[in-house]
Order: structure tokens, then sequence, then C-alpha cells
């Protein structure tokens, strides 16, 4: 007995070397030598040390198809378990590169879904790290099928548990879909593509000469398609990254994010000089969250695309809120097709996640023009005022400057379902700027009279007196409070704390159907 | 008997087959291996490297 026992341990030993070898020296060499950490070595970046347990590690390829059965090696390209992330549980895929190029077949598309069932059914966060060639087309269909069982699943879980993808190398085809249902995407600068069809398809069907890199690199991704959230130079930062991220969210839908005390920082006496009183002149609006939020605690997500508007998550007291806002430094801080899918997609993360909402306002219309209008402006716009309006999470607005029209609306008002609305003194809260309004409603009076120049200044002068001011909001109830630039973080600090207990409910439905 | 047990009688049968002090023998999990390669990595590599913690 003892030894079988022995015999039985040496071969445990045996296999699990062999797991643990993965493709071998020569291909782990060559990983690095790209500048990129093997799906393991990933996984340790990923997890609070010591912390990773893989499961799974010697399921193999079942198919014999084209010589498989002497292809196939433990794990079948993928390495999957769970661990700690900042002490709290989290599941993870890891593809390996130097397994017959990560692909996925059968086997391997199964070893991911059981990480997912298992992150779902414990309601801990999913990270899968991509680096693949593609479907394995070996296996055909079973390929296929296999990638339709993780994008159900990714579906299934969706606002349940957060769901992070990491793009470490090469994430082309139909693999892509996986990440773009994730909530957020994470992309290396030094090695991660993603796009439906490469190059190489490319240039056949379409004659277009492109690189990898400009076709569906991180840059591309991140500033022009708005398909990722965060680039980082390569595989640790980019990991470090996921840490960071995860450190401002719950382990899912029903739980709150971790308090983490900070440095309290209040230079919000200083707002008056970093805003100009004139509305046509621009700041920064990164500027005016870090003179409330805690100190380094504003994690900007998306910076590079539609930078007219700035989202991200900051905290206050520790406690981790969301926040929208105009960016009045990059066109005006008008809303567009971009901006609205990057405010409504957030927005409703932070509603899945029980994340309270912040929103600077300084916006002074959506984009006018026949690019936008032809591009659906309509329906992208309604993406905003779908997304505030649908969550029950605490929601309040600070309307900093102008606050016009459509947009003003759009930018979590009254209306949508603000809890509190503020209001600055200098705030313009009206249908639109003043010489836009005199234009429509005083053209009689200033075509009527002989100094039409004259006319229309007066008439700037009474509207500008009347309506471009917060005072008709709060009379009427849509500003709570204007208060003093300098009363800023107390008066949202004391608002979010009124509001930890908001408990709404939407009618009972199956989902809305949010235009798309 | 427990996993102690089972490696300790695996690490004596290795230590007499092997004519070394059994003192000698480390056990080394497959995670270890995984964690050491991160780190021999990242020191070849020369990089300035800190896992991102909650207190940063």
């Amino acid at each position: 007995m003892q030894e079988k026992w022995l015999n039985d341990i040496a071969a445990l030993n045996k296999r699990r070397e062999a797991a643990a070898a993965a493709g071998g020296t020569a291909r782990i060499d060559k990983q690095h030598a790209a500048g990129k950490l093997t799906a393991r070595e990933r996984m340790e970046a990923l997890f609070d040390d010591d912390t990773f347990v893989e499961i799974n590690d010697m399921i193999s390829a079942r198919s014999t198809d084209f010589g498989m059965d002497k292809k196939k090696k433990p794990g079948d390209g993928v390495v999957t378990g769970y661990g700690k992330i900042h002490g709290r549980t989290a599941f993870a895929s890891s593809q390996d590169f130097t397994i017959g190029g990560g692909s996925l077949g059968e086997a391997h598309a199964q070893k991911i879904c059981r990480a997912m069932d298992l992150a779902l059914a414990n309601k801990a966060p999913f990270i899968s790290i991509n680096d693949s060639g593609g479907a394995r087309i070996e296996e055909g269909i079973d390929s296929l099928s296999g990638y339709a069982d993780i994008f159900y699943r990714n579906t299934i879980s969706s606002g349940v548990i957060p769901q992070i993808s990491v793009i470490l190398g090469p994430c082309a085809g139909g693999a892509c879909y996986s990440p773009a249902i994730c909530d957020y995407i994470f992309m290396a600068e030094n090695n991660s593509q993603m796009y439906i069809t490469g190059p190489a398809v490319v240039k056949s069907v379409t004659g277009e000469v492109i690189s990898a890199a400009d076709l569906g690199g991180a840059a591309v991704h991140s500033a022009v398609s708005g398909v990722a959230q965060f680039v980082y130079p390569d595989d640790l930062s980019c990991l470090n990254g996921v840490r960071r991220l995860l450190a401002y969210l719950p382990q899912n839908n029903e739980d709150h994010s971790l308090i983490i005390p900070g440095k309290a920082v209040d230079r919000c006496s200083t707002l008056a000089d970093i805003v100009p009183a004139d509305p046509k002149k621009g700041y920064d609006v990164r500027e005016i969250i870090n003179s409330f939020a805690d100190e380094n605690s504003f994690f900007e997500v998306q910076p590079d695309f539609a930078r007219n508007i700035v989202v991200g998550f900051a905290r206050l007291n520790g406690k981790t809120l969301g926040i929208v806002a105009n960016q009045a430094a990059f066109m005006a801080g008008s809303l567009d097709i971009n901006a609205s899918d990057k405010g409504a997609r957030f927005i409703r993360f932070c509603d899945c996640f029980n994340i309270p909402i912040l929103t600077l306002v300084d916006v002074p219309a959506f984009l006018p023009g026949s690019q936008q209008e032809h591009n659906g402006i309509i329906r992208h716009g309604a993406k905003m005022l779908f997304a505030y309006a649908e969550a029950v999470v605490p929601k309040v607005s600070v309307i900093m400057r102008k606050a016009y029209g459509g947009a003003y609306i759009a930018m979590n008002s009254k209306g949508l379902g603000a809890d509190i609305v503020y209001a600055w003194p200098i705030a313009e809260i009206a249908v639109m700027g003043a010489a836009g309004a005199v234009a429509i409603i005083g053209k009689s009076a200033i075509d009527a009279t002989e100094d039409p120049a004259a006319k229309k200044a007066e008439l700037i002068r009474e509207y500008n007196d009347k309506f471009m001011n917060p005072y008709v909001a709060a009379e009427h109830g849509y500003v709570d409070e204007v208060i003093h630039p300098a009363e800023t973080r107390e008066r949202i600090v004391s608002a979010f704390e009124m509001l930890e207990n908001k408990a709404k409910t939407l009618p009972n439905k199956k989902h809305g159907n949010i235009p798309l | 008997m427990d996993k102690k047990n089972i490696i300790a009688i695996a690490a004596a049968v290795i230590a007499e087959e092997e004519n070394i002090d059994v003192q000698e023998i480390r056990i080394i999990s497959c995670h270890a291996l995984s964690a050491d390669s991160l780190q021999n990595y990242i020191a070849s590599h020369g990089i300035e490297y800190k896992k991102y913690q909650l207190e940063d």
C-alpha cells in the first residue's frame, strides 16, 4: 500500500510539472522576449501574493482530428482559478499563448466556463486575460460553440458580478465579443490587438493595407473606437491597473464598495479661481474633481475617448462614488454621440453595482451638425437620459456653469430623478444661451427698430438678467440649493450621507429597451 | 494519512534513493514555481515593480 501511495504521488507530481511547464522553455523564452508574461505569471501578478489556486490544470483536448491527440497539452492553453485581490475572492482565466498559440478549443472553453460559473455562483468578480490566436481550427464547430458558451455566461453575469477583460496579446475575430460584453477592457500598449477581421483578410477583401496596431492596437481602441477603457504600457502595469479598479468596486450587485480611508481634500475655496465666470472660456474639470475628492483618489475611466465628458471613480471620506462631468476644455463640454455612449455606459455600470453618482454640469448643448444627426445623435443622446432616469443609486448634481436645453436635461436634471441638485451662483440654466434665444424670440423687435444692434444688445441684457442665473430654477424647485463653490465638498458629502439608505425600485419588468 | 505525512514519506524515499540528507530536500509547489518565475522575470529585466495595494 505504501509503495502504491508513493508511486501515485510521483505520478501526480509528474503531471503537475507537465502542466506547469506550459508550452516548454523555448516558447516561454519567446513569450518573455516579446515583453509578455506567461499565463501563470500573469495570475501571480493579478492576485494577492500566495493566494492564487489553480483549478482544472489537467483538462486537455479530447479531439483527435488533424493530429490533435499528439499535440494536446495539459491545461489546453488556458490557466483558470481563483485567489484574493485586496483580500477578497476573485476568479480569473489566463490564456496561455505558449500552448497552441492559446487557441480556444472545446476543453479550453470548458475550463473558462467552469471558472465563470464559479464566479457567478460565489458572487465574485471575474477577470479574463486574453492572449490567443483565436479559434482552434482543428476543432471546428466545437471551438465556435465554446466561444458561444463564454459569451452566454458573460451576458448572464452582466450586472451581477464585475467582469474585466485584459487584452495582453492578440484577440481576434469572434473572441472579441467576450471582452465587448465585459464591463471594462484593459489593453497593453506593447502587445495588445483586438479586431474582428485581421490585416491580412482586410487586405484581401478590401485592398486596404494596414498594420495590426493601426487596425486594432491599444491606441486605436482607447482613443478612436472607444472599445477599451484603460491602457497601460505593459502586462505588469496593466494587471496593477485591474487591481486598482477592483479597489473601487463591490464584489457583486448586492454588495457595496470597500471604504478606504484617505486624506480628505477640500480646496473648494479655489474653485472660483479655476472656473472662469465667462462661459466661453475653458478649464479642466479634473482640477475641480481633485479639489474635493479624497487625495489621489480620482481614477479616470476612458480618458482618451470622448474627451468632452469625463467619467471615473473617486472617494469621498473613503467611500466610492462615480463622477460624470462635462469637460469644458474640450469641445466646450458639449455632448455628442461618443460622449453620450461613454456617459451612459458608465452611469449604468454604477447603477448595477450600487455606486452613487455625482454629476458636474457645464454643458452648452448637444453638438449640432449633419455628421451628428446622420450618425444618430438622437438615439445616442437618448442613452444618457435613459441611463440617468433608470438609475436608482443616489444621484447628486452640481450645476457649475452652463446648463442649456436638452443637454441640461440629459445631465442628471431634477426631472430625470436627481435626488439633490446644487448650483453655483454663476450657473446659467436656460433653454439656450442669451444670443441664440434673443435671435429667435426678439427677431420681430430687432427687425422693427432703427438700431437693431442696440436693440439686440438690450434684449440680451434683459434675457441675461432674467434667465441666465440659477434662481429661476431654484424658485421652481429644479435646483435644491444655490451654493458658494467653497461649500461644494461639504454639501456633496452631506447629500450622499443623507442618501445612504436610499431605496428605490423600478416597475416590475424584464428589462427596459434602451435605445442602442 | 494526511498531506504532511504523505509528503514526508515521499521526501524520505527520495532522500534514500538520491543518497542525500532529507533536510536538504525542499518541497516546491507549482504555484510557487510560477511566483518564482515572475520574480525572476522582474529581476532579470530590471523592472521596477510593486504590486498595487489598497494603501496605494
